[in-house]
């Protein structure tokens, strides 16, 4: 069974062991045999958003099996505009990504409307970092105003994952990523309960978390091994339009 | 492998839906050979200590040797405490967990000092939340002057920082690497500071544990250190080796 990680790092934060270059992402998630990944560079969130899409771009280019977000930051609309203008579709970059860092106070802002009116043109998915009540609410609300867009609750609100699985039930358009530190044994199987197996995603957060961390929810889970094929690559083939490779990843 | 999961418990979970009965821990640790559980009653937290610790004692009696027993008291009753502690620990009860994170009492409260003495006294070991930032300070500099053994649970790899300043003068301290969530963290962390200060705990039935697991399991450690760590640290906190 194929592996597809739809949320890891290029990059990795200040107080981190790893590097987060594409080799030790490469190695890394090799080991765990992910196949493919969806990538986000560290670099977009914590500073000049469009320097670190450039770096990720350059990174990525002619490897298999690497795919990345573009990041966009509210505070800078129009520049935000001009890096999906220019990026997407070029180079393996196939979906957004807004970081909680450069969300601001509320993740539904001014900012965040102009861009995803400006991403309703491309169709890609967009990620948003959940950390909290507060961003699942402003998610659902934006995934109900920009119904043809599909959003992914990147960490599932993290300790709120019961508040992400309730309100996401009946929002279709919204996609679970389960990686986070909060590893609370039922969460895998009451997200699939609620908003179904088909949009349950296996994010790593490499190198903020591990591979096997979040594959260890997957495989404590009581589902079936279909539902096992699904989070862990179906879903995301079909939302970011991936064929992974048959080989996992290798530095 | 002697696998020796120093962080469990069962009963009734009333913060959230949780199936955490002792049949559901007995499940998950045999699942995964998991050779000793050391495990606790929910009612100890919630409730009332003393009740919660005939119940520990009551289901690690009729589990053999797969459940051990962690003895909790409450400082917040503070009376009858030193006398629990004697209790248990004539009983052979050796670890020992508190909960202010959840009870919502501060380490520095007066009641704490005679407990943290007494558990030091009886060469008992203490284990203890310390997942936010600060904790793993105030912890260290608390149970530093009874020579506790204290394991800082729910460590996480953002908290790096902070361990690698406090562990160097905080000899008495140990880390359950359940959250420090990557084999590249419990390396650095083993080859700085010694294998023997890492010990394996789960958190379950609340929480995977294959989470926990399958990272230490594939940290790449020798055959020697993983065993220290996934048991042997903590066999001998028990008393044996």
């Amino acid at each position: 069974m194929p592996i597809i990680d739809a949320h890891a790092y290029f990059g990795a934060p200040p107080e981190s062991v790893r590097k987060g270059t594409v080799e030790e992402v490469l190695g890394v998630l090799g080991e765990s045999t992910v196949n493919a990944v969806v990538l986000a560079a560290a670099a977009a969130e914590e500073g000049d958003f469009r320097r670190g899409n450039a770096a990720l771009q350059q990174a990525i280019a002619d490897r298999p099996g690497l795919y990345g977000y573009v990041t966009i930051n509210p505070s800078y609309p129009e520049e935000s505009i001009e890096e999906l203008r220019t990026r997407l579709g070029r180079g393996n970059l196939c979906a957004l990504k807004l970081p909680r860092e450069a969300a601001g106070r509320r993740v539904a802002s001014e900012g965040i409307q102009a861009i995803l009116h400006a991403a309703l043109r491309y169709g890609v998915p967009v990620l948003v970092d959940t950390r909290g009540e507060a961003d699942i609410r402003d998610v659902v609300q934006l995934a109900q105003e920009f119904g043809s867009l599909k959003f992914i609750l990147g960490g599932m609100g993290d300790e709120e994952w019961e508040t992400a699985v309730r309100a996401c039930a009946s929002v279709l358009n919204t996609f679970l990523d389960i990686g986070s530190l909060s590893a609370d044994r039922d969460k895998v199987k009451d997200a699939v309960d609620a908003v179904t197996v088909r949009r349950v995603l296996f994010g790593s957060h490499f190198p903020r978390l591990h591979p096997l961390y979040v594959l260890g929810m997957i495989k404590d889970a009581a589902i079936d091994n279909r539902d096992r094929d699904r989070i862990l690559w179906r879903n995301a083939a079909e939302l970011f339009g991936i064929e992974p490779p048959s080989a996992p990843l290798q530095a | 492998m002697n696998i020796i999961d120093c962080h469990t418990m069962f009963g009734f979970w009333p913060q959230r839906r949780a199936d955490i009965s002792p049949e559901t821990l007995v499940n998950l640790v045999r699942e995964h050979q998991v050779s000793t559980a050391l495990t606790m009653s929910t009612t100890g937290i919630f409730a009332d200590f003393n009740r919660g610790n005939e119940e520990t004692v009551a289901i690690c009696r009729k589990a053999g040797r797969l459940l051990l027993p962690i003895g909790t008291i409450d400082p917040r009753r503070f009376v009858g405490t030193i006398e629990e502690i004697d209790r248990l620990a004539d009983a052979g009860v050796r670890i020992w967990r508190l909960f202010p994170e959840i009870q919502g009492w501060d380490l520095a409260s007066r009641p704490v000092g005679p407990i943290l003495q007494r558990l030091g006294e009886r060469r008992c070991t203490l284990l203890i939340s310390a997942s936010r930032s600060g904790e793993p300070t105030r912890i260290a500099d608390r149970t530093a002057e009874f020579r506790l053994p204290t394991v800082l649970l729910g460590v996480t790899n953002l908290q790096l920082g902070e361990l690698v300043a406090v562990l160097p003068t905080a000899p008495h301290l140990l880390l359950e690497t359940r959250r420090l969530a990557d084999p590249a963290v419990v390396r650095a962390l083993g080859q700085r500071f010694g294998f023997d200060k890492l010990v394996f705990g789960s958190a379950s039935p609340l929480q995977y544990l294959s989470s926990a697991l399958l990272p230490l399991q594939k940290a790449g450690l020798s055959a020697a250190d993983l065993e220290q760590v996934l048991g042997g640290n903590m066999h001998r906190r028990l008393g044996g080796g």
